[in-house]
């Protein structure tokens, strides 16, 4: 998502990025990456499992999830990946964020 | 199998620290932007 984070700020949407790591060492990370979106850290898992993030303790943990929440706090698109590399293309989520856009 | 959240539904409202160490709330949000909620299965 990072080679396309322009395209999503020009749609109005912000990106935000829940892991499951603790505050310090998912800092670390998200300082070493540069990543230009929004890190939280949810180590108790608490917001991961009101939206009902999978996990699959066969394939070693949590599986990939993406929402999008519109400008009225409605959830629009939702996505629970089965596998890890079970992710929707940005393309796809553009496309919905225009249509949202065109609606509002 | 857990119970996802569904489209159509309000998204339950949260309130999380970021990596800047801001207190950040879902429910801050509306009326100006949208979010795109993505959770990772971690880094390491």
């Amino acid at each position: 998502m990072r080679q396309d984070h322009a395209q999503f700020t020009a749609r109005d949407a912000e990106i935000w990025v829940i892991g499951p790591e603790g505050p310090r060492q998912f800092k670390k990370v998200w300082d070493e990456q540069g990543y230009p979106f929004v890190g939280f850290s949810d180590y108790r898992h608490t917001v991961a499992d009101r939206y009902g993030q999978e996990v699959n303790l066969l394939k070693l943990g949590r599986m990939p999830a993406m929402l999008v929440i519109d400008k009225q706090g409605i959830i629009r698109f939702a996505h629970f990946g089965d596998t890890m590399a079970d992710i929707p293309k940005n393309r796809d989520v553009l496309a919905l964020l225009d249509r949202l856009n065109a609606a509002q | 199998m857990r119970t996802h959240v569904a489209v159509g539904q309000s998204a339950p409202d949260f309130e999380l620290t970021d990596t800047q160490g801001r207190a950040v709330r879902l429910s801050e949000r509306r009326g100006s932007q949208n979010v795109v909620l993505v959770f990772t299965r971690g880094f390491m």
